[in-house]
């Protein structure tokens, strides 16, 4: 009797949801393609987001956000499940930024060194605009792997274990350029440091 | 990495949350010691304020998905695009097929469906046999059939075929039901009526006997109730029908000229005989079937010579059973649920189908055509002339008397059942031209024509006009006076014997008087 009073006070394991991520993934390699629309409802707001942050090209997020997942759908059937899914996506999306720049960085020899500079554009600041969009210029003219893992961290909420796993390096190494990033973006917003602390 | 550079690091981290339990504790206690860890942790503090705020949402993309599902289509491998489309595909492979072996043959649907109705055809052309064997047609009803246009169709004259033309000189062929008719000898009092000796009744027994001959695979029938009607038969009824009028006409010119309208001036026979033999000459394989449910026209080569062979033997065989010949109880029905399918799958053929008839109106048919001399008019003579006969031979209505109505009935016609209503007729001039109103009835001469609603007896008030000439009761006087004849010879021939006997018996008598004296 005390037993199965015992039993019954136990908490009743939980039913798996069907639809969370793995089990969508699952149905989708077992064939039912129909889960990928909803793997991409779920998750294509982020992916455009992380992909608009790396850039800060809005007119190219969509043709890359495409790409990511054009890239998920030909790749699915081979998802391991040792990482989130989630961790994957970045993954993949992250990369297809860093493709993406590196085409743009093979054009840019093609044009006038001024515009490539690094440093911050004088007109943004004088035409004294706000706040957000200063140091949103002022993130993207961090060098690629600096800024990725800041984004990440101080944008998406990411911890240092998803970014490293997103950006296939060790948590050390998140660490230190998180760190290094905000160093480099403190110099960037020197020159108007004076307004920012106002 | 120095010391203070590692604690700086650890700031960052330290900010976000990330360091480990001994680490913050190790670090707190640091930042506690130096300004220069404070001032830093308050920078860092501040860019990761900046750096959480800056950010605006991207706005969303309304036809995101609808781009990466068909970037993704386009993106496919051909086989599974293949795949999906395998059913449209299919089809237009299947159309590219049809159009191609329609491009080469345009003749396979036609010839498919040519083929099909030979097949159908081939059920209904099974066993067919001449009318004239399963009938048993006789002089009477050939006669008949040249003169009215009338065939039995069974022996017992249940159901007759009844070939015509409508008032625009188009054929039509109806069955419908006859009742027995036991007093009509019409041959005999066509014979009768001309006088003719008995050369001459040998002579037009030939002519019937030839024509039997002809007409016998002219119609045939088979147990799948089927008729199939040579499309020459109308031209065979104009053509016994006008032999027959002119060996009238050259045996008995007086008798008749009774017989013609006064209005038509008539010449003589010649044309007639050519045309008889040139509609003999006339072969044609095209028959009109009707059936069950369909009307068609189909060509059939009937073998009469074969079929005669066949009979020949099957009349050995069947002579033990006292010579029962006929096979065939031949009774045709029509399906008139299928009517509205027929009319419009055969324009060329209309079915007009009630209680009493089934009427096939031909509109299209490539008929064989008699080309002779004053063809038009002729038949105008002599169908005149051979109504005119039957309604003084034979063809006497029955008349029965309404409240309101008078209504004259044709046996087995329900096309000449005709009613008059009193109030709309003047009873004394119907009667006294009753003759020449009959007449009119067939010449289809009427004023306010109407059918009835289920069949096709017409209903309405005829012109009275006098067009056709009549005698009246000559043919039943002399009817009569043959039989008077024939019974008066039979008396005398009595007489004779009695009288013979008498004299034989009067003479024996006296022998034995004289004997005994």
């Amino acid at each position: 009797m005390d037993l199965n009073k015992e039993n019954s006070e136990l908490p009743q394991p939980q039913i798996l949801k069907l639809d969370d991520d793995f089990s969508l993934v699952k149905r989708f390699i077992d064939g039912d393609e129909s889960t990928f629309r909803l793997l991409v409802q779920r998750h294509k707001e982020k992916v455009r987001n992380i992909i608009y942050l790396t850039l800060g090209d809005s007119d190219a997020v969509d043709d890359i956000a495409q790409e990511v997942f054009i890239t998920v759908y030909k790749n699915l059937k081979n998802f391991r499940f040792e990482s989130l899914f989630t961790t994957w996506l970045y993954r993949i999306t992250v990369n297809k930024c860093k493709d993406h720049l590196r085409k743009k960085n093979v054009r840019r020899i093609f044009v006038p060194i001024k515009e490539a500079s690094g440093e911050l554009n004088n007109d943004l600041i004088t035409e004294k605009s706000d706040i957000s969009k200063i140091v949103m210029a002022a993130i993207l003219k961090l060098p690629q792997k600096l800024k990725t893992p800041l984004l990440l961290k101080d944008i998406e909420g990411f911890s240092y274990q998803e970014i490293a796993e997103t950006m296939e390096c060790e948590i050390g190494t998140v660490k230190s350029r998180i760190f290094r990033a905000r160093e480099g973006l403190k110099k960037i917003l020197q020159p108007i440091e004076a307004e920012l602390m106002e | 990495m120095t010391r203070k550079a590692k604690d700086f690091e650890l700031l960052s981290a330290y900010i976000d949350n990330e360091l480990s339990y001994e680490e913050k504790v190790q670090l707190e206690k640091n930042i506690k010691s130096s300004l220069q860890l404070q001032k830093k942790l308050e920078d860092l503090k501040k860019i990761k304020q900046l750096t959480s705020s800056a950010y605006t949402k991207i706005p969303e993309s309304p036809y995101f998905e609808t781009r990466l599902f068909a970037s993704l289509e386009s993106n496919k491998p051909w086989h599974k695009k293949v795949l999906k489309w395998s059913p449209a595909i299919g089809l237009a492979f299947t159309t590219i097929i049809i159009m191609v072996v329609l491009k080469s043959n345009p003749e396979i649907f036609n010839n498919l469906l040519e083929q099909q109705k030979t097949n159908i055809a081939g059920f209904y052309k099974e066993n067919l046999q001449p009318l004239l064997f399963a009938a048993d047609l006789n002089k009477e009803d050939i006669f008949n059939f040249a003169m009215y246009k009338q065939l039995p169709l069974d022996k017992d004259d249940r159901q007759i075929l009844h070939i015509d033309y409508d008032k625009a000189g188009k054929e039509f062929f109806e069955i419908k039901s006859g009742e027995p008719k036991q007093d009509e000898n019409n041959f005999e009092k066509f014979i009768v009526a001309l006088n003719l000796d008995e050369v001459e009744k040998k002579q037009i027994d030939s002519i019937m006997n030839q024509y039997a001959e002809e007409l016998e695979a002219q119609v045939l029938i088979n147990k799948n109730n089927t008729v199939a009607i040579n499309s020459n038969l109308w031209n065979y009824q104009r053509a016994i029908q006008r032999d027959l009028l002119a060996f009238a006409e050259k045996s008995n010119w007086q008798e008749f000229q009774k017989l013609v309208p006064k209005t038509v001036s008539y010449n003589n026979s010649r044309d007639v005989v050519l045309a008889a033999n040139e509609m003999r000459n006339t072969r044609n394989k095209n028959y009109i079937f009707l059936t069950t449910d369909s009307v068609f026209s189909e060509p059939i080569e009937y073998n009469l010579a074969e079929y005669k062979l066949q009979l020949a033997e099957l009349k050995n065989e069947l002579k033990d059973q006292n010579n029962q010949m006929r096979e065939i109880q031949f009774h045709f029905k029509y399906d008139s649920a299928k009517q509205k399918l027929e009319d419009k799958l055969h324009n060329n053929f209309k079915i007009i189908y009630d209680s009493n008839l089934c009427r096939v109106e031909i509109s299209k048919f490539d008929f064989p055509d008699l080309q002779y001399p004053d063809f038009d008019s002729l038949f105008t003579v002599y169908d005149s002339v051979a109504n005119n006969f039957r309604f003084h031979s034979q063809y006497i209505p029955r008349i029965k008397h309404f409240d309101n109505k008078i209504q004259f009935h044709f046996d087995g016609d329900s096309l000449n059942t005709y009613e008059f209503e009193y109030y709309k007729f003047d009873l004394d001039s119907l009667m006294e031209s009753q003759s020449e109103m009959m007449d009119s009835l067939k010449s289809y001469n009427w004023n306010n024509l109407y059918n009835f609603n289920d069949s096709l007896v017409f209903k309405g008030i005829p012109k009275l006009d006098s067009y056709f000439k009549f005698y009246d009761g000559e043919v039943e006087i002399k009817l009569e006076m043959e039989q008077l004849r024939k019974e008066l010879e039979k008396f005398r021939v009595e007489m004779k014997q009695w009288k013979e006997e008498y004299k034989h018996d009067s003479q024996s008598k006296n022998k034995n008087k004289n004997s005994l004296k």
